[in-house]
């Protein structure tokens, strides 16, 4: 068998330690950031397009010999229009109070299942596995005509509303009337449910994937110290939450940053449960006929304000969630260091 | 023999206990997932129409999957060309993305920022936004056939033709190809921070070892690196696999979106069951092969 | 043997990594080889009353109180509209002033709107008193109409209109917010778990909108009240009774027009279209003279049908027709010498592809607008066009002394199913799409404009009427049709081609009418 680690000199030794702690040498720390810088160019080129559009102002438009830096500002009013057709704090307010919050129980939520699959064992496990499969699999978009056609009268499995029926009943023998005050089969279109409650069961916005992400990560786990929990008595929730879940904070922070991201953008489920006040999503993707609506805004090459207004539309949009993912990398680049020295 | 009973018992809380965890996610599986799959199910074999108070159901059978595959003649194309899109991205995506992922792992100065850049994309990409800052940038693409796209702004057919010389073929050519190139590097960014937390986890024992070994690099990588990733690899896989197969610009998803948007249900519902069943097939078969031949030689 | 295999397996990496690049071209491959773009400009009403209009009598508009409206008798419940004499018991439109002049309007048959708006004697139903639809309005009072709108009234610059209402029969208006590209669903959605609204609109994508509206007869509205649109309620008649509604000069019509600039043409000494029409000569083969010639003089195309794709029902053509509660194939020998005519035109290169943006930058000779074009707010005074030099008339008619095509973008609002107050929303809407509510005195982008806006839009088109249904694409994906590289797309070819086509775009449109007749059948005829 070839042992590739024997005839190694002793100078290349050296030279490999050497190498491996600098990271390269010098050629290869170029290449890496000629790399690095070209590609995060590609990366970073609409970024920097949308904030150079949304601060310059029609004039600049015309002048056709700028590429980059314009020689006319209008931040003020772009920017003010902007705020006026995505109606910004309120959105912004309803987008925290809906889609985040129901992002931060799908997190929680996750945690405890993926902790369910990955650590035990019961019966039915295979079928449910599978199940979970299915779930990462089936885009929302086929689910959504079901689902809101039951939001009206919110059932499980048929039991709420007989008892409903089964109570009214009763009631109308006793020659009362409590139909309209008792409803086991709330309407829940339009509020917080619709989004809170399959976020609650773990069937929120792409839940699938974030439990699957736990579930790799848990079984990777060491399970010596889960097993020294169960000798000393610990139940299985205890041992989820002072073992498991404090060596998790990078999975936590992974899957947070995840879940938040994608409800932040998520516009097809929240113009669809909400019609009375709208997130952020929503708002952006009707911002466009808002435009043409309340300024006469439109596009093409004789009204190029619209394009600045519309990038400073998107930069608004994504503004929240580019602070809070620098914010939070930093804990995510530490975490990391912490737990790869530990095993 | 009391052992017996205790450990039997103890599996069996054990199991119990696990069923528990699980049971929420049971109940909202049934309340929000599987009775909405299975009224889709009936969706793709009946005809549908929306009334006031709930859905209307006429069941016709197998129309709507015989009229797809028979009638449509775009079906069997777009179909073709999802699933060949799928196959040519997910090697290039996921072998992109574990290499920028080891870059961006090892120290370097500014490695922080990059590794925050790298993931712009997912912030930005997963919403309209990118839809709405394409069709500012779009001017005058269209008319020339190039379908629109971030590259325009960098490259334009225009320039290449002018500056360069060049047919305006080959110009169209080389416009998608970075149009292309610029798509896949925005579709790594999940898979890039997925592969960071799963090369993080890789303890640091174990190189400095083959360090003092003397390893070169490329063994390192193939005997380290690569059999630790495993796990983590075949879920970057199955997530790349997923999003490209909903990937809303494929022609097919695009279609079906579109129709369900003006409220027709049910032969999108078909032509969507008829794309699933033969993407799970081929992710099946992937996922086996992976188990077979990569996880069971590098056991981690 | 680790070696062997780890060097075959990164050979075989290496394989796939140059075939994946390879195939690099085909993943975002569109298919086509010129994009066919249907306008997707949605074109959006709105008159934003803010800060620029100047009326005289001194009301401003802003504040949308009912004070101030000095000169105004009778005018209760109306805001902003100063200068009324004489129009006693009207509310108060300075801009009917202009429609006095319908009646002397010859050729204009049929304006049976008209007569309600001169003198403004039949608006029943505007004040409340004698009206033939039996409603009982105090029952009416504290109750609520749920409007499903894309665009807030508050945005718009229509608020008034709602607040008027609201005023005026005590019935409380909710907005339920939604988008465009979903409002569909969104509708069904809605529809399905018994939230519906009351009253909705369709933006062109009839007949998508059967999914959503309710048969008008639901409301009780007085189908014979001269301010609806009759044009609208003859082709969304199904199972004798309509499910759209529309009103003459209303904000939201749409209607096709032609639009030139003054200078170009006199550049090129080509005559204008009232010049010709004067002469009964004003027909497309003249347009295209004009488009001719002022592209010779100007060295660029200089014509533009907005966009070349309705250039088609502009000129007279048709893909869907609705004709006896069915959509038609419309394709008959005029509309094929009509596509060689256009596919003739653009081989020629005297057309541009840039739509209304052309003639607002100058760069048009004459081109092709909606109605709203002739507005403040609209596509073309919107994006900075010289209003002194820009020309609009009726189309052209195909043949010199045929009839000239009416067409446009099929909108119109409608009562919900499932709503829980439909008599209610036929109110809302009677008030809400009634012009005389609404104050166009600054709204259009001159007198001129505003006087031929009237003209067009307050008459009864009868069997000329021929909206068509393509615009945007909404319902695309019910006919189950690519709208451009099926049937749009021989325009484009050249002309020798087109014959052949023809047949292919034929069956494309049989199969694109038949879908969409099913979907009318499923929700209409299958209950």
């Amino acid at each position: 068998m070839n042992n590739p680690f024997k005839n190694i000199k002793e100078a290349d030794k050296l030279k490999a330690i050497k190498y491996a702690n600098v990271g390269g040498s010098v050629l290869y720390s170029l290449f890496r950031y000629a790399l690095l810088l070209s590609i995060g160019f590609i990366i970073i080129y609409p970024l920097l397009y949308m904030i150079v559009t949304s601060i310059t102002s029609p004039l600049a438009f015309l002048n056709s010999t700028r590429v980059w830096i314009p020689t006319d500002f209008l931040i003020k009013d772009n920017y003010a229009k902007a705020l006026q057709a995505l109606d910004y704090w309120d959105s912004l307010k309803n987008t925290f109070f809906y889609p985040i919050a129901s992002a931060l129980l799908e997190v929680c939520s996750c945690a405890i299942i993926g902790y369910g699959f990955a650590r035990f064992n019961f019966k039915g496990k295979k079928i449910l596995s599978g199940i979970l499969f299915l779930t990462i699999l089936i885009p929302e978009m086929m689910l959504v005509m079901p689902r809101m056609a039951n939001y009206g009268n919110l059932d499980f499995l048929g039991i709420f509303g007989g008892i409903e029926k089964l109570v009214e009943w009763v009631a109308s023998l006793f020659g009362s009337d409590i139909t309209a005050t008792f409803d086991l089969t709330p309407n829940i279109v339009n509020t917080g449910w619709t989004m809170w409650l399959p976020s609650f069961f773990g069937i929120g916005l792409r839940s699938g994937v974030l439990i699957y992400i736990y579930i790799q990560f848990f079984t990777g786990l060491p399970r010596e110290l889960e097993e020294a929990a169960w000798v000393d008595g610990a139940g299985p929730l205890k041992t989820f939450l002072k073992i498991a879940v404090p060596s998790s904070s990078v999975v936590f922070i992974t899957v947070l940053v995840f879940s938040i991201v994608w409800h932040w953008n998520d516009s097809l489920l929240t113009s669809i449960y909400f019609t009375e006040t709208e997130p952020l999503a929503p708002a952006l993707v009707g911002a466009k006929e808002y435009l043409g609506a309340a300024w006469g805004l439109y596009g093409g090459k004789g009204a190029p304000q619209q394009a600045a207004v519309m990038m400073a539309i998107c930069l608004l949009f994504i503004t929240p969630v580019l602070i809070f993912y620098m914010f939070i990398q930093r804990g995510f680049v530490e975490s990391i260091d912490r737990v790869g020295i530990t095993g | 023999m009391s052992k017996l009973k205790k450990s039997r018992g103890i599996e069996e809380l054990k199991s119990r206990y696990g069923f528990m965890f699980v049971l929420p996610w049971i109940i909202g599986l049934v309340m929000f997932f599987l009775y909405p799959l299975i009224q889709s199910i009936v969706y793709s074999f009946s005809d549908v129409a929306v009334s006031p108070g709930g859905v209307d159901i006429k069941f016709v059978g197998l129309k709507h999957y015989i009229e797809i595959l028979k009638v449509d003649q775009n079906y069997t194309t777009e179909l073709t060309t999802s699933l060949t899109s799928i196959v040519y991205s997910l090697p290039i995506i996921l072998i992109l993305s574990l290499v920028l992922a080891m870059m961006l792992n090892q120290k370097f100065r500014g490695r922080i920022f990059f590794r925050a850049l790298y993931f712009l994309p997912v912030i930005i990409a997963t919403g309209q936004v990118m839809k709405l800052v394409f069709e500012t940038t779009d001017d005058s693409l269209t008319e020339m056939g190039v379908s629109g796209g971030m590259a325009s702004g960098m490259i334009t057919v225009e320039d290449l033709t002018g500056m360069l010389n060049m047919s305006t073929e080959v110009a169209k050519f080389i416009t998608t190809t970075i149009n292309d190139i610029f798509n896949l590097i925005w579709s790594c960014g999940i898979q890039i921070v997925l592969y960071l937390s799963g090369l993080q986890s890789i303890p640091a024992t174990l190189y400095e070892a083959s360090r003092v070994e003397g390893a070169t690099k490329w063994e390192e990588f193939w005997f380290i690196t690569f059999p630790m990733l495993s796990r983590i690899t075949l879920l970057v896989g199955v997530f790349t696999m997923v999003e490209l197969f909903i990937n809303e610009r494929t022609p097919l998803v695009e279609r079906v979106y579109g129709s369900m948007l003006t409220g027709q249900y049910d032969k999108p519902s078909a032509m969507i069951w008829l794309y699933f069943i033969i993407v799970s097939a081929i992710m099946g078969v992937i996922i086996f092969l992976f188990n077979r031949f990569v996880m069971k030689r590098y056991e981690a | 043997m680790f070696n062997k295999t780890k060097r075959i397996f990164a050979i075989v990496l290496a394989v796939a990594l140059v075939f994946a690049l390879a195939g690099c071209k085909g993943v975002e491959d569109d298919g086509s080889s010129v994009e066919y773009v249907i306008e997707e400009e949605v074109v959006v009403q709105g008159g934003n009353n803010s800060g620029t209009t100047t009326i005289v009598g001194g009301n401003d508009n802003n504040a949308n109180t009912n004070d101030g409206n000095t000169g105004n008798t009778g005018n209760t419940g109306n805001t902003g509209n100063t200068g009324n004499t004489g129009n006693t018991g009207n509310t108060g439109n300075t801009g009917n002033t202009g429609n006095t002049g319908n009646t002397g309007n010859t050729g204009n048959t049929g304006n049976t709107g008209n007569t309600g708006n001169t003198g403004n004697t039949g608006n029943t139903g505007n004040t409340g008193n004698t009206d033939n639809t039996g409603i009982d309005y105090e029952a009416l009072k504290g109750t609520t109409v749920k409007f499903a709108s894309t665009i807030d009234p508050k945005d718009d610059g229509t608020q008034y209109v709602v607040d008027s209402f609201e005023e005026k029969y005590g019935i409380k208006v909710e907005i339920v917010k939604c988008t465009l590209p979903g409002y569909v669903q969104e509708m069904q959605g809605l529809i399905a778990n018994g939230n519906a609204p009351d009253v909705g609109r369709s933006n062109g994508d009839f007949p998508a909108c059967i999914a959503y509206f309710d048969s008008l007869d639901k409301s009780k509205m007085d189908y014979n009240d001269p301010i609806w649109n009759q044009n609208t309620f003859r082709l969304t008649t199904f199972n004798g009774s309509p499910y759209m509604c529309d009103t003459y000069g209303c904000y939201w019509t749409e209607l096709d027009i032609v639009m030139y600039s003054k200078r170009l043409l006199k550049a090129a000494g080509c005559p204008t279209p009232q010049e010709l029409d004067a002469q009964g000569q004003w027909t497309w083969d003249n347009f295209m003279m004009i488009a001719e010639k002022c592209t010779q003089k100007m060295g660029a195309p200089a014509g533009c049908i907005n966009t070349t794709e309705l250039g088609l029902h502009m000129a007279g053509g048709n893909v869907f027709k609705i004709q006896n509660e069915k959509i038609v194939n419309g394709i008959d020998g005029k509309t094929t010498a009509i596509v060689k005519k256009f596919a003739e035109a653009w081989k020629k290169g005297i057309l541009n592809n840039k739509s209304t943006v052309g003639i607002a930058e100058g760069t048009t000779a004459i081109g092709t607008g909606h109605a709203w074009s002739l507005r403040k707010d609209g596509d073309v005074a919107a994006r900075g066009a010289q209003v002194a030099d820009l020309g609009f008339y009726y189309l052209p008619s195909y043949t010199a002394g045929g009839a000239r095509p009416a067409t446009g973008i099929f909108r119109g609002f409608g009562i919900m199913r499932g709503a829980a107050n439909p008599v209610g929303g036929g109110v809302f809407l009677r008030h809400y799409l009634d012009v005389n509510n609404y104050d166009t005195v600054n709204a259009f982008i001159n007198e001129d404009a505003k006087s031929f806006f009237f003209q067009l839009t307050t008459q009864d088109y009868a069997e000329n009427y021929n909206p068509y249904l393509t615009y945007i694409g909404l319902n695309q994906d019910i006919a189950g049709v690519n709208y451009g590289t099926d049937i749009y797309g021989v325009m484009y070819m050249d002309p020798s081609a087109v014959d052949g086509k023809m047949a292919a775009v034929k069956a494309a449109v049989d199969k694109g009418a038949k879908n969409l007749n099913d979907h009318i059948t499923k929700y209409l005829y299958s209950n």
